[in-house]
């Protein structure tokens, strides 16, 4: 029931260098932290008690994480830069209006001034019962994701179960980002990879996020598509505030259809379709409306009753195809 | 900005019905009014409570010593610490300030802790070990019906859990419903629905060195809170001063004594320290006392000619694990239906259960939301299955003004054919209704509510309402009430009443409220009774001091005093309350003669027959050669009102105000979602004394209606609260705000203080059955469940399209 | 428990605090700056919102060590002495004030939005607004005064 927060141990280096060490010191002498950008989701979990770290090592100080650059065709926007900063920059409202729209979904105009893009796409997955009041979670065991051994939401779930916690993932910059096929330039005690954003999510909602203890997303890079135009469409009873209970993104170009889904699963949906493959644009789109349908595992842990956000999934996809269709015009 | 008062007679008062901000609006805007949780005592202690994880257990034991022994602790509470249970209402007195021995629902209080810092408070309690045997809970009103030998309140019910039951029968149901053109009956569920109010609760308690303690809370009703805590700890009420700060919403939701208020002044009175609490969120959900999850069965009988000519319903509502306002609600259920058309056959039964979930209480439009969407879709039904224009018929059917109700309520004034018809025209009704392309919808209903109990909680022949009036030696006038101001304005209304009465600007008044050791006693903040009652009374008191001080006057200028009449009673029935000015003994009704040959304007104080003046001031000074001091005291006491019938005295009303909607919505067919596009309200509440309040008051009932309508629920799992919080618990934002249109809608109440009635509640409950009957002119559907989710619009949608393929 | 300096209303606090405290808890209980207010504590009812180099943020959701180096303004340092902010004369003239918990929130809201937009539409004008929940207003009066205020901003009548 508390509000109040354990105490930590903070940290706010002011570069690449100061944070590289520290998290090197960290790591060697083992130590427990964890990274804050925003603090938007990680401060509410920290309130509800769901983690207690020992320390935490905030990425605001460090100027060289954020910003919106243009090189030749890819535009390069720092892990630290905040939804609102995405959202208004001429850039991304010139080569991505999807994307600035998508991130003006999110949450509100106050928690966008201050949540980045980097904890967007690694917000970490929600559940009814995970992100619940700690009295709630006081009167039952506690769930795989709490380091127990029990799942509430599938009371059949055990340990060895290909997938042990359903917690579902709910950033709505991720499915556009990845039908933009955004790379994530990730630092760590190894320096520095770069990998396909798809490639950062597991099927795991304990932590969806395929990245080690010491690493961290420096930037995100999206090549300006040619002839793509994507729709991004967000199931959510009120039109603030609230998360996903399911989002849509759909891109559609002279040979390709593809579509991502968020608020389901415990990682995002990615599926793609030629059109060269089907008889006719129809055929496509209800292919692909059943690839997103048989991804789709929804269960009772959202305002809305599962067999509707599932029921939602094709009409979302083809209200993103029409729009599309409807704006080319 | 726009003329508010446009649309409304102009009767010539100077403060009375214009557009005035809120008093404590500029305190407010600059962040300075100081809230419970603002105020600063000396070196308060913190109080944590620890709450039961379990909806239903036996404490088998408890063991706090490790929590003790806790430094920075300073004292711990348990259930064995408090012998008298309580509640609002003097026939459920059934609430615990702690648990004692038994759990009742989730979130029930079992330990409190008071430590030097909230850090302390919280890591004590987690080293408070409870033993709990868990027992079967009861989740259901169903379940709660049936016979077990584990009933929640053994004491007060030894078979089932039932709390209360009611049935009421007039007329002759069977006849009436003989007599109908169309009979339908119908089940509709209704969620339970939380205040939501933006200001969590809290109380801070301050000690003197003679152990008096000061309460400062955020309390609806100082005056229930007073005598429940005197009774709960054992001591004289005068050593209780009761303090309601600035505070931020209440809605009902904090209009009972709670546990928390309880603990905190044990605490004080226990350890002579000050101290003080405040909810999370969640607490607050835990605590509820919001509106009641609902299962009625409703039948209506309805004829072409005569209207209806029956209704009966059949309920059941889940009051979880106390009392509460319980008994009230249920009978509200029920009588609340007696307007605005009259019924001639009327029986409804209702029972509350006791459940093992958190209870419910009052909640704006208390009991009168759930029956009145089911009888206003209902009638909608009937119109559309005639073939009769849904508004046409309603303003046919409106009360009209001094009639009886079948259940002998007084209805006198009524307003509210010439706003329904002028928002018929706004909105172009019959250009739209039944004529709108699939998706587009309009929809009607209308509404009644009290303007306050005329019966009191706890039985006894005080006024209902008491205000003090002084004025200083440099003629600054001061209203003390015991009535609370909860954001709706009743201080400035207060204010108004002083100023009108004694032509002074707004400026010029200072109100003390809701302090139980300054201002006398006011019944507190609910069945919207303060404009009425306490606006009387604040009425009254300054007719007094403009009778002290037009004497002075005279005495100034050597002319005879005005000669008052005395009162006399009123033969007609419908005017009980109608006596003539009463200066000697308190003014106890109609408006608006106070005229006594003087005008106050301006600073004086003129003789129309001699067109001589004195100044204000002089006369003050004057009154103060007489009486040392200038104070008066107002009152209102509600009329004898009523049957005499068991159980006649719920709902009794010196006035009722009427409301009608109409509301247009998009509903969208494949999603499901519903937009309220626009709300144009008709609302009587006599002659608005601010309709800048008044709007207020219409737009905020939209706005929690439309949360009911479309999206909020409280949700259980096996007596679990799942959604403690604003992300998912869905209050409507501002996007979702439909746009507002007000007509102004206006009757001569000739009770009401300057001829005005409740604004406050009756306007929230027509909002939802409108929406309703809009969606099912946009899209065919009826809608008999609340939320109206919009995964419900699409199962009804799917359902009536294969309805439809099987007939045709 | 760490040292930071934290410019508030144009002042700079220095103060002894434990990390986890928020800037919240800093401005009520440490500065007595009451006037923000703390109505869910997680970021879901926009009472606490307060602006951070001139943008509106949650307070309850800021750590105060992150205040450091930053412009923290809150409803206190908005009037300029008596003289009230436009979207403060407004809110009082139109009746967005009933309970006036949420207020303070609002009036930051709406002050960010018109020092950066001097046409706001009826939807940027929700939009501010659509985080901080008003239980008794039904918003259309704090739009309202919104817009009014835009209008007499432009009007130039306030600095
Ligand atoms: C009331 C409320 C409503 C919300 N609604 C939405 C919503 O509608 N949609 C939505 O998507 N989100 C929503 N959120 C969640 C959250 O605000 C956003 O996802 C936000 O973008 C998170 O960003 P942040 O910078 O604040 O993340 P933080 O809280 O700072 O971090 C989030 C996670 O990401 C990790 N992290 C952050 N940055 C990096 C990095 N550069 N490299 C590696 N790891 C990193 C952190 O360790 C942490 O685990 C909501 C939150 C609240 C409180
Ligand atoms: S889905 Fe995951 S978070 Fe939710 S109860 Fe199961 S294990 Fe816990």
């Amino acid at each position: 029931m508390s509000t109040l927060l354990e105490s930590f141990n903070y940290v706010r280096p002011t570069n690449l260098d100061q944070l590289n060490l520290l998290v090197m010191d960290y790591i060697t002498k083992g130590y427990d932290f964890t990274f804050s950008a925003g603090g938007t989701d990680i401060i509410p979990r920290l309130k509800k008690q769901i983690f207690n770290p020992e320390n935490l090592i905030s990425l605001s100080g460090i100027s060289d994480l954020k910003g919106i650059e243009k090189k030749g065709e890819i535009i390069i926007i720092g892990a630290l830069t905040t939804l609102d900063d995405l959202a208004n920059h001429d850039l991304i409202k010139k080569y991505f209006p999807t994307l600035a729209h998508a991130a003006h979904k999110v949450a509100s105009p106050q928690i966008r001034n201050r949540a980045t893009l980097g904890g967007n796409i690694m917000v970490d997955n929600r559940c009814s019962y995970i992100n619940q009041s700690s009295l709630n979670r006081d009167c039952h065991a506690p769930c795989f994701k709490a380091d127990g051994d029990i799942c509430h939401i599938v009371k059949r779930a055990k340990r060895g179960d290909e997938v042990l916690c359903q917690a579902r993932f709910v950033s709505d910059t991720a499915p556009v980002l990845l039908l933009l096929e955004a790379n994530i330039t990730i630092m760590g005690q190894g320096g520095l990879r770069k990998i396909k954003l798809n490639d950062l999510y597991l099927n795991d909602g304990i932590d969806n996020r395929s990245l080690r203890k010491d690493e961290l997303i420096t930037k995100i890079e999206v090549k300006i598509p040619e002839n793509e135009s994507l729709h991004y469409e967000k199931l959510a009873i009120r039109n603030a505030l609230d998360f996903p209970s399911l989002g849509v993104a759909v891109c559609l170009s002279e040979q390709n259809l593809s579509v991502a889904l968020t608020g389901l699963n415990p990682r995002p949906g990615l599926f793609k379709a030629k059109i060269k493959n089907y008889n006719n644009f129809d055929e496509m789109v209800s292919d692909i409306c059943d690839q997103a349908l048989a991804f789709a595992v929804t269960y009772n842990q959202d305002f809305f009753p599962r067999a509707y956000r599932k029921s939602m999934i094709p009409v979302f996809i083809k209200r993103g195809i029409s729009n599309i269709l409807k704006e080319k015009k | 900005m726009v003329d508010l008062t446009k649309g409304y007679p102009d009767k010539g008062y100077k403060i009375i019905g214009k557009p005035v901000p809120l008093i404590d609006s500029r305190a407010k805007v600059m962040g300075q009014a100081l809230y419970t949780d603002d105020i600063r005592l000396h070196n308060p202690l913190t109080i944590k409570i620890l709450r039961s994880p379990y909806p239903s257990a036996n404490i088998l034991s408890l063991d706090t010593k490790d929590a003790l022994a806790l430094k920075g602790v300073k004292g711990i509470l348990t259930g064995a610490d408090f012998k008298n249970t309580f509640g609002v209402l003097t026939i459920s007195k059934d609430e615990p300030a702690i648990a004692r021995d038994v759990v009742r629902y989730e979130g029930e209080p079992i330990a409190a802790v008071a430590a030097e810092t909230e850090t302390i408070a919280e890591a004590a309690l987690k080293l408070i070990k409870v033993n709990y045997e868990i027992t079967e809970a009861v989740l259901d009103s169903k379940t709660a019906l049936k016979p077990t030998d584990r009933p929640l309140h053994p004491e007060l019910n030894k078979e089932n859990n039932l709390h209360k039951k009611v049935l009421q029968e007039f007329g002759d149901m069977e006849q009436g419903f003989s007599e109908a053109d169309v009979v339908i009956e119908k089940r509709f569920r209704f969620a339970s629905i939380n205040h939501g109010f933006t200001e969590p609760h809290a109380t801070q308690v301050e000690i003197d060195n003679k152990g008096n303690i000061t309460v400062y809370s955020a309390t609806q009703v100082p005056h229930y809170l007073h005598m429940a805590m005197a009774e709960v700890l054992e001591i004289p009420e005068h050593n209780i001063r009761i303090v309601k700060p600035h505070l931020g919403g209440g809605f009902g939701g904090k209009s009972d004594p709670f546990p928390h208020e309880m603990i905190a002044a044990k605490f004080a009175l226990d350890l002579g320290r000050n101290v003080k609490i405040k909810f999370t969120r969640e607490e607050v959900f835990f605590s509820h006392h919001g509106r009641h999850q609902t299962d009625l069965t409703m039948k209506l009988g309805f004829s072409k000619e005569k209207g209806i000519t029956a209704l009966g319903l059949d309920t059941l509502i889940d009051g979880g694990a106390y009392g509460s306002f319980g008994i009230v609600t249920t009978y509200y259920n029920g009588v609340l239906l007696q307007g605005p058309y009259k019924i001639p056959n009327f029986r409804f039964h209702v029972n509350r259960m006791y459940t093992n979930k958190p209870m419910c209480g009052a909640m704006r439009g208390h009991g009168g939301v759930n029956p009145r969407f089911a009888s206003e879709v209902l009638l909608d039904m009937a119109c559309a299955e005639i073939g009769l224009d849904p508004a046409e018929t309603r303003l046919k059917m409106i009360h009209k003004e001094n009639t009886l109700t079948t259940n002998e309520f007084r209805i006198t004034s009524v307003g509210l054919q010439n706003g329904l018809k002028e928002a018929m025209r706004r909105t172009k009704w019959h250009e739209k209704y039944g004529k709108l392309p699939f998706g587009k919808g309009i929809g009607v209903a209308c509404g009644f509510f009290i303007s306050g109990s005329a019966l009191p909680i706890h039985w006894n022949k005080l006024p209902s309402s008491t205000v003090r009036m002084t004025i200083d030696h440099d003629g600054g006038v001061t209203v003390y009430s015991g009535a609370t101001d909860i954001g709706q304005g009743s201080d400035t209304m207060l204010a108004q009443m002083a100023a009108e009465v004694l032509g002074q600007s707004l400026g010029n008044i200072k109100v003390i409220s809701a302090d139980t050791r300054i201002t006398p006693v006011d019944l507190g903040s609910y069945s919207s009774r303060v404009t009425f009652m306490a606006g009387n009374a604040s009425r009254n008191a300054a007719i007094r001091m403009r009778k002290i001080l037009v004497e002075a006057a005279c005495a100034l200028l050597d002319i005879d005093p005005p000669k008052y009449e005395k009162p006399e009673k009123s033969k007609d029935f419908f005017r009980q309350g109608g006596l003539k000015p009463d200066f000697e003994q308190g003014f106890l009704g109609p408006n608006p003669d106070y005229s006594d040959g003087f005008i106050f304007e301006d600073g004086l104080i003129r003789s129309e027959n001699h067109n001589q003046s004195v100044t204000f001031l002089e006369a003050v000074e004057k009154a103060l050669e007489f009486e040392g001091i200038l104070q008066t005291s107002g009152t209102y006491r509600a009329p004898k009102l009523g049957g005499k019938f068991k159980g006649a005295g719920a709902g009794l009303s010196p006035s009722y105000s009427f409301t009608a909607f109409i509301v247009e919505v998009t509903v969208d067919s494949e999603t499901g979602f519903i937009k309220v596009d626009k709300a144009t309200c008709a609302h009587d509440c006599g002659f608005p004394l601010n309709p800048l309040a008044v709007n207020g008051q219409i737009e905020g009932c939209i706005h929690m209606g439309l949360g009911q309508a479309l999206m909020e629920e409280m949700v259980y799992d096996n007596g679990a609260t799942q959604n403690p919080s604003f992300l998912d618990y869905k209050i409507p934002s501002a996007f979702e705000q439909p746009v507002v249109d007000i007509v102004p809608t206006f009757s001569d109440d000739s009770e009401g203080p300057f001829g005005a009635k409740e604004a406050g509640e009756g306007i929230l409950a027509p909002i939802i059955p409108a929406i309703a009957n809009a969606v099912y002119d946009a899209v065919g559907i009826r809608l008999t469940q609340l939320p109206m989710r919009p995964d419900r619009v699409i199962f009804a949608l799917e359902k009536a399209k294969k309805d439809k393929g099987a007939t045709s | 428990m760490n040292l930071t300096t934290v410019s508030v209303n144009g002042l700079d606090y220095t103060k002894a605090v434990s990390p986890s405290m928020t800037l919240l808890e800093f401005l009520r209980e440490e500065l007595g700056l009451t006037g923000t207010k703390n109505g869910c504590d997680s970021g879901e009812c926009g009472c606490c919102s307060v602006m951070v180099d001139g943008k509106p943020m949650l307070s309850c959701l800021m750590l105060v060590l992150e205040a450091e180096g930053h412009k923290i303004t809150t409803i206190e340092g908005i009037a300029q002495g008596n003289d009230l902010h436009p979207v403060q004369e407004a809110m009082v003239e139109y009746g967005a004030i009933q309970c006036g918990y949420c207020t303070p929130a609002m009036v930051i809201n709406g002050v960010h939005l018109l020092e950066n937009n001097k046409n706001p539409s009826n939807e940027e004008i929700k939009e501010c607004i659509s985080a901080t929940v008003c239980r008794c207003t039904g918003y259309n009066s704090i739009e309202r005064a919104i817009h009014s205020a835009a209008a007499k901003m432009k009007g130039g009548c306030h600095g």
